[in-house]
């Protein structure tokens, strides 16, 4: 996998090259950025919002902010693309909520490895990920996705599953911190 | 349990925008200063990130998003977002010809003003008049030298090789600052000019805002910052990025006010 990864990592101009670009406003280096995270954050917002003309306006939002504050990511600090996740989710979440962007950007600090920038770590990660969602309850990932992807409150899942609020909030926390360990193991 | 046993529970929750206020500002200060606690939340983002990821099904966006995006992008003036001072304030960083002939068209309606203050009789009609004019004027000013495409060009001693050069401009009444510098050298990543303003009372250098020039070595800072005092001097350091307290000498440049 390594071999993959150094060959990824040739094939294309590193993300913190593209970003030093844009710092000088060179469009073309936003394009490409563009070709290789757009995917990226519109699913994360399309899994939000559930519409793709809202997750468009998210796609927009997010990569014009980029344009306007490259130096918002850190480069020596983690992945790109899961820091664009990140923000994609977040304001997904503003749109369907309705409200002002809760999180700064400059805020959001990731402790991801940037290798996870290549397709094949990322994917590896992401099974990782996927496989300890299948070790929980189907209520425990249940609400879960309703926090992470329908923006609901713990009071609002709570409400809706009819469980006590503090059953909601410790199978979300111990959720989260199951898929942090699995990801530092 | 510690306070910082309070925060570790609550990380989660502040993740998902669960906190109310109160609790969050007391766990940012919290943040600000616990590097476990900064650690554990970073460990948390990144399995939010990858949860985030493993989430979603993998979907190309319509090309014409791209199209969107791009023509955005084309239609935004040439900005940097600078760290800066007082929030809230925007300010801009352009072609330095711009506000250096903006300059000289304000001088050069202010003489004329001024010749129309003499004319007594005719005062408040040549005042309104003149605004006329000075608004026709600005728009046509600002509409050629923002065009895209618009031609931008320092002129310097020929054979001479170009030297950085500053010109600021506070005005008391409202604390305005115009800052136009040129023939800047580019700076390594993490680092930034700084721009200083020495007041007339206690000479106690206030950081007036960081920047970094475009890649033609030009940059303008436009910002009200109220001194409640005279400037006594401006300066420009090399300093990080972030900003930092105190300049750091010698500076790059630096001018008694008014020479």
């Amino acid at each position: 996998m390594e071999n993959k990864i150094s060959r990824e990592s040739r094939a294309v101009t590193p993300d913190a090259e593209l970003l030093q670009r844009i710092r000088r406003g060179d469009e073309g280096a936003m394009a490409e950025l563009y070709d290789r995270f757009s995917a990226v954050v519109f699913s994360a917002a399309l899994r939000v919002l559930g519409e793709a003309s809202q997750a468009e306006d998210v796609l927009q939002e997010v990569f014009l902010q980029l344009w306007r504050n490259p130096s918002a990511f850190d480069s020596n600090r983690g992945s790109l693309a899961a820091w664009l996740a990140v923000i994609a989710r977040h304001r997904a979440i503003d749109h369907l909520r309705r409200r002002r962007p809760e999180t700064d950007v400059e805020d959001v600090v990731l402790a991801v490895d940037p290798e996870l920038d290549g397709q094949a770590a990322r994917a590896e990660a992401i099974g990782r990920i996927r496989a300890v969602m299948e070790t929980m309850s189907d209520e425990q990932r249940s609400a879960l996705e309703m926090a992470f992807f329908e923006g609901l409150t713990h009071t609002e899942i709570a409400d809706k599953t009819g469980e006590p609020l503090g059953t909601i909030k410790t199978r979300i926390r111990s959720a989260l911190i199951a898929i942090r360990k699995a990801l530092a193991s | 349990m510690t306070g910082h046993e309070t925060f570790a529970d609550e990380l989660t929750r502040y993740l998902l925008g669960e906190l109310p206020p109160d609790e969050r500002r007391s766990l940012e200060q919290h943040l600000g200063s616990c590097g476990e606690c900064r650690n554990e939340l970073e460990r948390l983002r990144a399995g939010e990130a990858l949860l985030t990821l493993a989430g979603s099904e993998a979907v190309a966006p319509p090309p014409r998003a791209r199209a969107r995006l791009l023509a955005a992008i084309a239609r935004e003036p040439r900005l940097a977002v600078v760290h800066e001072g007082s929030r809230g304030r925007a300010w801009w960083i352009w072609a330095p010809s711009v506000a250096t002939l903006a300059l000289a068209i304000v001088v050069g309606l202010l003489w004329q003003e001024n010749s129309d203050l003499r004319e007594k009789a005719q005062k408040l009609a040549a005042m309104e008049m003149q605004q006329e004019v000075d608004t026709h004027n600005t728009k046509e000013l600002l509409a050629d030298l923002t065009a895209k495409g618009a031609i931008h060009v320092n002129l310097n001693e020929s054979g001479a090789d170009p030297q950085p050069h500053a010109r600021a401009t506070y005005n008391p009444k409202d604390g305005g600052i115009v800052f136009v510098a040129s023939n800047l050298t580019p700076l390594p990543d993490g680092q930034a000019y700084q721009l200083w303003i020495v007041p007339m009372n206690d000479g106690k250098p206030i950081r007036a805002a960081s920047f970094r020039p475009t890649s033609r070595g030009t940059a303008v800072v436009m910002k009200h910052d109220n001194l409640r005092t005279s400037p006594k001097m401006f300066a420009v350091t090399i300093e990080p990025e972030h900003g930092t307290g105190e300049p750091t000498y010698p500076a790059l440049l630096s001018s008694p006010i008014g020479e």
